[in-house]
């Protein structure tokens, strides 16, 4: 007979693992553990008395590693969908609203690219 | 008394007929004056509610386009902007999560002055402050590098949510919550708003009703969400501090079941101040179900998808079908994962059991799925609602369940639970129990009594009777702040006697036994 082993969570956590990157809060471990069928008596094969202690073991165990950021994909909502204008710091706003540069036009001084923008 | 009832989108009450829970419960308790605040979205056209005997209904159109109106004035701006800071900092910075409460009624009170708060939750102002401080270092949400349009949809999502803090009932009019003798909230979620607000305000208690937790909802939902890790992180942050601060804040929680308690207790949630009350369903007024069929007959209904896991239904039936030849086993469900269906129906060809497994669709009631079938069998990997397990137990056919969730609660000694994933045992339960039908009879009698017992409506009406009383006699001189002392008998007993407006028809005969109850 095989002893059990020494870190039974370790297995859940490498089924598990971008769950637990991308999670944001143990709650929501907890929420996709119970969905995948793990219930009390799931627990307690990975020595916890319930499945939140479980999901806040996973979560400390795993560092939070969030997806890439990539260009703004995002779907908008439809009440933020048209924007009268940027509204954002402009320092800030960067690829995806500002014009593209022509190599020959010097870069235009901060607060005034909107408006040169707007003349062309 | 005064009962305010407070919900979000009561589409599903709206489908069960008669009202939903909500009309079960004005209907039982037609010595009380009810009002019905309801959460609405705003591009779809409500449907009606429902519920008959109700004093006002009040509906705010929320989640779709911004209403009109200007922002506020520049020097009433800077107070603005001082309250959303705090509010987003306790959203996204894990030291000062205490400040939510406070941040998120000044905000109330600063909208009830000018109306000014959709257009100042929307405008650059706004956006620059959670921008600022959704990158600063220490924030839960610098890992996932927000950026602009994050900032514009995550904005446009909290404006939305926060809606409600502007909605014109805060008055203490018959028609305000101020008038309201005490807040039920239905559902959790933004619905609670309404009531945290008036308990600031006016110091109307509220009792916080959930039939599946919405924190719960959100933290699956968001998980397919078409939105960056930084806006969910933020927005499940939003959904969870307003659940601590509701639970926090409520004089009574009522979950439906042992396990929503749990997760309540997980948020805050004071066990002192928790009652589990099931859901009544009016479904154990009817008859149990008749004779069994013939051929011996496993029956599965539910959803067809992943969740619900029909597979292990199946693989299971494949090992009763090699011990009782004459097994059948009868699928009831529409599709709820697209392709499922056809997946199912190959499994089904694969294992060789096509020829005893019959995907029926949807059956024309639930009543006369379960009395197809000599015993009634839940393969689900996550059982949230105890509805469809309590619907076959009234029916009288023994139930077999994974234990998961609610099952075991539910089900108790009346029915056989098996492990999740595990086509052995649950091939196991089921032949023992088509094996023996003295058990198989005695099983499902029991199951019928018990749950004719725990989901009876009366006893949900009786429970919320009781509750009532027990707050009014707890809260004897609101509307009154919280933390000023509380004056006993300060209001003379005619306070209380219901019809302070136009009563309906139905509720005219009942006036008596109101006043009584009131005295």
């Amino acid at each position: 007979m095989t002893p059990p082993p020494a870190d039974p969570v370790r297995e859940l956590l490498d089924a598990n693992r971008e769950l637990c990157e991308r999670a944001v809060h143990p709650l929501e471990i907890a929420a996709a553990l119970e969905d995948s069928g793990l219930a009390v008596d799931g627990a307690a094969r990975y020595r916890h008395a319930d499945v939140f202690g479980l999901a806040e073991e996973l979560y400390a165990r795993v560092p939070r590693r969030p997806p890439a950021p990539n260009r703004c994909r995002t779907p908008r909502p439809r009440a933020a969908r048209a924007p009268p204008r940027c509204t954002a710091p402009s320092s800030t706003c960067c690829r995806c609203c500002r014009p593209p540069r022509s190599a020959d036009r010097p870069a235009p001084r901060w607060p005034c690219w909107p408006a040169r923008a707007r003349r062309r | 008394m005064r009962i305010a009832l407070l919900t979000e989108g009561t589409q599903a009450n709206a489908q069960r007929g008669e009202g939903g829970w909500c009309g079960r419960l004005v209907d039982g308790l037609p010595e009380h004056e009810f009002r019905l605040y309801r959460l609405l979205p705003a591009d779809r056209p409500a449907p009606p509610s429902g519920v008959r005997g109700l004093h006002g209904v009040h509906e705010l159109p929320m989640w779709g386009r911004r209403p009109a109106g200007r922002g506020p004035a520049p020097l009433r701006r800077r107070a603005y902007l001082k309250a959303y800071e705090e509010l987003v900092r306790a959203l996204v910075l894990p030291g000062e999560r205490a400040g939510f409460g406070p941040a998120l009624y000044r905000l109330a009170a600063l909208g009830r002055d000018d109306d000014a708060l959709p257009a100042f939750l929307a405008s650059g102002h706004a956006h620059r402050t959670l921008e600022r401080i959704w990158r600063t270092p220490g924030a839960d949400t610098a890992a996932g590098q927000p950026q602009v349009c994050d900032v514009l949809v995550a904005a446009d999502l909290l404006e939305q949510c926060l809606r409600p803090l502007s909605a014109p009932w805060y008055g203490t009019g018959p028609a305000g919550l101020g008038g309201a003798d005490l807040c039920h909230v239905v559902g959790g979620g933004p619905a609670a708003l309404p009531a945290l607000v008036a308990r600031e305000l006016h110091g109307v208690p509220f009792v916080v009703t959930e039939h599946g937790l919405h924190l719960r909802e959100q933290y699956r939902g968001y998980r397919t969400a078409p939105y960056r890790w930084p806006v969910r992180a933020l927005l499940l942050s939003f959904f969870r501090q307003l659940t601590e601060e509701t639970y926090r804040q409520a004089a009574i929680l009522t979950p439906g079941s042992a396990y929503d308690r749990q997760w309540q207790r997980q948020c805050g949630g004071d066990p002192a101040r928790t009652r589990i009350v099931h859901e009544g369903t009016p479904a154990t007024g009817r008859a149990a179900a008749g004779a069994e069929p013939a051929a011996p007959t496993l029956v599965w209904a539910g959803a067809l998808e992943p969740g619900r896991d029909p597979e292990l239904m199946l693989h299971a039936f494949a090992h009763v079908r090699a011990e009782l030849p004459d097994a059948r086993l009868t699928v009831y469900g529409e599709e709820g994962a697209p392709g499922y269906l056809a997946h199912c129906e190959a499994i089904a060809e694969r294992l060789g059991i096509a020829a005893a497994v019959e995907f029926a669709g949807r059956p024309e009631s639930l009543a006369a799925a379960w009395e197809a079938g000599s015993a009634v069998v839940f393969s689900a990997l996550a059982q949230r609602s105890p509805r469809l397990l309590a619907d076959a137990m009234l029916s009288g056919r023994a139930v077999i369940a994974t234990e998961v969730g609610v099952a075991r609660e539910v089900l108790g000694p009346t029915g056989l639970l098996v492990p999740p994933r595990s086509p052995r045992a649950l091939a196991g339960a089921c032949l023992a129990l088509l094996r023996d039908h003295e058990r198989r009879s005695r099983l499902g009698l029991a199951g019928r009594l018990r749950a004719q017992e725990r989901f009876a409506v009366e006893p949900v009406v009786g429970a919320f009777r009781e509750i009532y009383l027990e707050l009014v006699s707890r809260y004897p001189a609101f509307p009154a702040r919280p933390g000023t002392p509380a004056r006993p008998f300060a209001r003379p007993a005619e306070y209380w006697v219901a019809g302070g407006g136009t009563p309906p028809p139905a509720a005219e005969p009942v006036a008596g036994p109101a006043l009584a109850e009131a005295v």
